[in-house]
């Protein structure tokens, strides 16, 4: 799968959920992946068991929403990506909630936001 | 002026003898048959009511003519026209008449013709369309249906220009009988209309029909040649809503490549082209088209310009690139690109769910 352009991808439209990617998935120059988070315990995520996601080009985002503004506490942990990961988002938007920021972490688990 | 409260009436004519022209209002609070029981040709003739206000029963049996020329309701009670081999019975709505079944049933079934002049029928209630033939003729008249329409049997002849069938209701057309509309009528399934099919029949609606807005086909096979937003040239759907649960069968020459329209394909649904193949072989789902598949399904190669959400089951396509709108991928259903990549150019793609 490919978004590229201002295409978006929302692993859930309403609610808090995963979508899987049945393949590689790139984002490429000003694509978005757009995550909900309930601020508690739960985000959506992306997971991609195999191919793994590479972000290249500039202007890429990834867009976290919080629309029952609750909080998280620091120290928790959201995983929004799973499987390999190639590249980074060039903006986080979104990440401040509060007097909390959600901070990517690229790992081999894939991308996760970390309260801080 | 006849009225009765809480009996019944039969009138049974058994001699050359017309019951008498009533010009005036005629009310009915129980039940009332005429009949011709014993004198075939002599037909009981209630003629020239200019106001029948029904809210009992009333039975016209064989060669019994109610002509209404007036502008009559019925309101709670029932007409219904008896059928036997003999019968030649028939209700007239002559023009300048009109006549609105409001919360009550009208039920046609006689071997003769329903005639409907330049004015309407209006449907608030049920009408049954049982058998025979209703005739919407000359001078364009039109039967309006806001209410329940079951069409089951028999034909509806639309034979002058402007002569239609307006639906704003539930039109329901089942039966095994194809369902002719000839002439230069049509019938108008408009925003807030649904025409079903629901039985297991095969149906052909032969009438020129404009789908603005829903068709649901739930069983059986609907036939359907002759469709303004089916487009065969292009093979393209240009608009209306389409539920397709069951067997939608398109016009000849057709098999739907573009949409612009609205189309469900249910678990079990199948579009088909005149022939009986698969007609279902989208490429282009243009704005502001929607596609909902809930079946297991593979394409070609698709352009998603619209709304296109795979529903339950398995959506494969040999590539699929979004140039704007939404894919959306319900829970559990799953949309893989076979031999090209899927591509979101813009727009948005994501789950539901």
């Amino acid at each position: 799968m490919a978004v590229s352009g201002s295409g978006r991808m929302s692993p859930n439209f309403t609610n808090v959920g995963t979508l899987t990617a049945p393949g590689s998935t790139q984002f490429t120059a000003n694509s978005k992946l757009v995550v909900q988070t309930d601020g508690m315990t739960k985000i959506d995520k992306l997971a991609i068991p195999t191919g793994g996601a590479s972000i290249s080009g500039s202007g890429t985002r990834l867009e976290i929403t919080n629309p029952g503004g609750v909080i998280p506490v620091v120290g928790q942990r959201f995983l929004v990506l799973s499987g390999a990961v190639t590249g980074q988002f060039a903006f986080v938007i979104g990440a401040t909630l509060g007097n909390i920021t959600l901070v990517p972490t690229y790992s081999a688990l894939g991308l996760e936001l970390v309260a801080t | 002026m006849c009225s009765s409260a809480g009996s019944s009436i039969v009138v049974r004519q058994n001699a050359n003898v017309r019951l008498p022209m009533l010009s005036g209002s005629l009310r009915i609070n129980a039940g009332i048959t005429f009949t011709d029981a014993n004198n075939i040709g002599d037909p009981a003739v209630v003629g020239a009511i200019n106001n029948l206000m029904l809210q009992g029963t009333l039975a016209i049996d064989a060669m019994a003519v109610l002509d209404l020329s007036g502008s009559s309701l019925v309101e709670g009670g029932t007409i219904a026209q008896t059928y036997d081999f003999l019968s030649q019975a028939y209700v007239r709505v002559p023009g300048g008449a009109s006549m609105t079944v409001g919360s009550g049933r009208m039920t046609l079934r006689t071997t003769a013709p329903f005639f409907l002049g330049t004015r309407l029928l209006q449907v608030d209630g049920t009408l049954n369309l049982a058998g025979g033939n209703v005739t919407v003729a000359p001078g364009g008249g039109q039967l309006l249906n806001r209410g329940t329409l079951n069409w089951t049997s028999g034909n509806v002849f639309l034979t002058a220009a402007g002569a239609e069938i307006a639906n704003f209701g539930t039109l329901n057309i089942d039966g095994t009988t194809a369902r002719t509309s000839n002439g230069l009528g049509r019938i108008v399934n408009n925003s807030t209309g649904s025409l079903t099919h629901g039985s297991t029949a095969t149906t052909t609606l032969n009438a020129a029909l404009s789908n603005l807005g829903t068709v649901m086909s739930f069983a059986g096979v609907l036939n359907l040649p002759l469709v303004n937003q089916l487009d065969p040239v292009n093979d393209r759907v240009t608009g209306g809503v389409w539920i397709v649960e069951a067997t939608l069968r398109l016009p000849a020459n057709m098999t739907i490549v573009r949409n612009a329209g609205s189309i469900t394909l249910g678990q079990l649904g199948s579009i088909q082209q005149s022939s009986g193949v698969d007609g279902f072989l989208l490429q282009t789902n243009e704005a502001p088209g929607t596609v909902a598949i809930q079946q297991t399904r593979s394409l070609g190669v698709v352009v998603n310009q619209g709304v296109l959400r795979a529903a339950s089951g398995s959506l494969t396509v040999s590539a699929y690139t979004q140039t704007a709108g939404t894919t959306e991928v319900m829970k559990g259903a799953t949309l893989v690109g076979a031999s090209g990549p899927v591509q979101i150019v813009a727009g948005e793609i994501g789950g539901l769910g």
